[in-house]
């Protein structure tokens, strides 16, 4: 046995299994990360009553993060900076508001954010900021205050309007124009007495049955006109195939009248001789045809052979038959 | 590797040339021929020989017969020098040519005209065996007709037919009847064309 250990690599390797259980157990029991959090400046330009530190910042009815810090503007007394802490995961964009929303009756406020367009970029901090900085909107009871001020006034302007018209010359030219209408109303009831309405009643209602009918050749002229349409169109694509045709039988016929005429010299000068041609011809033709019919019948027989079997055509296996008096 | 596969499936079809095939004898159709020495109506009329027909058996050089009643086979050690067609066409046109018949006689090959078209028709020109193989004869059945060129009318029409008994139970011995039964018809037929034109 050998007892010259050596102590520096047992040393060693305790150490390097060692570091690798404590990084395996360091993997295994890493703390999760936290969620982290982000910082925003918001500025209302009204009342924060209700709302206090540690009020919930939502998200679409989600508390997403919570009032850290909460003062009077030191850069304009008029607004409220409220310093809020927010996830990181909330998607704060430049086109999300916030909003200074009652909770119920309690008094209580609570920031609420609204997401405005989806595919907008990410809110960032800008040039002398601490933080990025949320817009803000003003709040329902801000919005209802503001309706009723405009409205008193827009209120004030119109009895002020009513006044100048009520004055003594306009009331004198009033009485004029309604003693007009009066005499212009008792001419127009002179005039459409019953007979007349009667009468006008009778041309509406032949100008009604007169736009039914139109209406029906109207319809029928509709659906006669694409016809029409698609008939112009056939005919000028059949005119062109006849034109086609006509041209075709034109070239043709002038190919003929060549042919023939060529033909015609031919003959004329003996050089054409269908009788002599087929003398000469058809015999053999006919010794062609003789040969032909020979060399089929051997065709069919090797055929039959093939079909019978097939192997046959190069090895020969099929059994044969002897014929009377061969050995 | 491919060089020896390919050798290989040479050498494979290049073994069945080695099939050894029995000797095959070769027989002809060629009856003796006489002299026609009777006179002849259409010494003054040329006669052109057209092509026999005839089943397409005997337009081949296999030598069919027919055993018993109904069964037909081809000897394979015997066949014919020439199709029957080709050789009775070829005979007739011989025997025509030594008669003095006619004025002249041509094939069909030929380009000149003639006054007159002999057609014929083989019917029959085989072999018959027995169902025991012990009796055998032959078989001749040949129609000739002589047609008028001009008028595409039949002048005369007669079907000879002959039948011979063979002298032995073999291909030979009907080879032999054959030419015997073709021989008396072609006999027959001369003295049936010296009278034909009227």
């Amino acid at each position: 046995m050998n007892n010259r250990v050596n102590y520096t690599l047992i040393g060693f390797f305790v150490l390097f299994s060692l570091s690798l259980i404590l990084a395996f157990s360091y993997w295994m029991l890493q703390p999760a990360s936290e969620e982290e959090t982000k910082r925003y400046n918001i500025y209302f330009e009204e009342s924060v009553l209700g709302l206090n530190i540690d009020a919930p910042v939502k998200y679409r009815g989600i508390s997403v993060g919570k009032v850290t810090h909460l003062r009077i503007s030191p850069h304009n007394t008029e607004q409220v900076e409220i310093e809020a802490t927010i996830l990181k995961s909330t998607p704060i964009k430049e086109g999300t508001v916030a909003r200074l929303t009652a909770q119920g009756i309690t008094g209580l406020s609570y920031i609420n954010l609204t997401l405005g367009e989806n595919n907008a970029p990410e809110l960032r901090k800008k040039k002398g900021e601490s933080y990025p900085t949320i817009k803000t909107v003003p709040s329902f009871l801000e919005n209802i205050e503001q309706s009723l001020s405009g409205l008193s006034v827009k209120l004030s302007n119109t009895l002020s309007g009513t006044e100048h018209l009520l004055e003594e010359k306009n009331q004198k030219e009033m009485h004029h124009i309604l003693q007009n209408t009066a005499n212009v109303t008792a001419k127009l009831n002179k005039l459409f007495d019953d007979t007349t309405i009667k009468h006008l009643q009778n041309t509406s209602a032949h100008l009604d049955s007169l736009t039914e009918h139109l209406d029906s050749v109207i319809l029928k002229i509709d659906k006669v006109v694409p016809n029409i349409d698609n008939m112009l169109n056939k005919s000028v694509v059949w005119e062109d195939n006849i034109a086609n045709s006509m041209n075709a039988i034109k070239t043709s016929y002038v190919g003929i009248t060549a042919s023939m005429t060529e033909i015609k010299r031919a003959i004329a000068n003996g050089e054409f001789n269908i009788k002599e041609i087929s003398a000469d011809v058809v015999p053999t033709m006919n010794n062609t045809f003789i040969e032909l019919q020979g060399l089929m019948i051997e065709l069919g027989s090797v055929l039959k052979q093939y079909n019978r079997s097939p192997s046959d055509v190069l090895y020969k296996e099929e059994e044969v038959k002897k014929a009377p008096g061969e050995k | 590797m491919i060089k020896l596969s390919v050798s290989i499936i040479i050498m494979y079809f290049l073994s069945a040339c080695t099939v050894v095939k029995p000797h095959i004898s070769e027989y002809m159709i060629n009856p003796e021929i006489q002299e026609n020495n009777s006179i002849s109506l259409c010494n003054n009329r040329s006669l052109k020989i057209l092509q026999s027909f005839s089943p397409s058996s005997l337009m081949s050089t296999k030598m069919h017969y027919v055993l018993g009643d109904y069964k037909r086979d081809s000897f394979t050690q015997s066949q014919w020098a020439e199709s029957p067609n080709r050789a009775i066409t070829n005979r007739i046109l011989s025997m025509l040519q030594n008669s003095k018949i006619f004025s002249t006689v041509q094939v069909s090959k030929s380009r000149t005209q003639s006054d007159l078209f002999l057609e014929t028709n083989i019917e029959d020109f085989v072999q018959y065996f027995s169902k025991d193989e012990k009796k055998s004869y032959v078989k001749a059945i040949i129609t000739m007709t002589l047609i008028d060129t001009k008028t595409k009318s039949i002048l005369a029409s007669k079907t000879f037919e002959k039948q011979v008994e063979s002298k032995s139970i073999d291909a030979q011995g009907g080879v032999v009847a054959l030419n015997s039964a073709l021989f008396d018809i072609l006999l027959e037929s001369q003295q049936w064309m010296a009278g034909a034109c009227k």
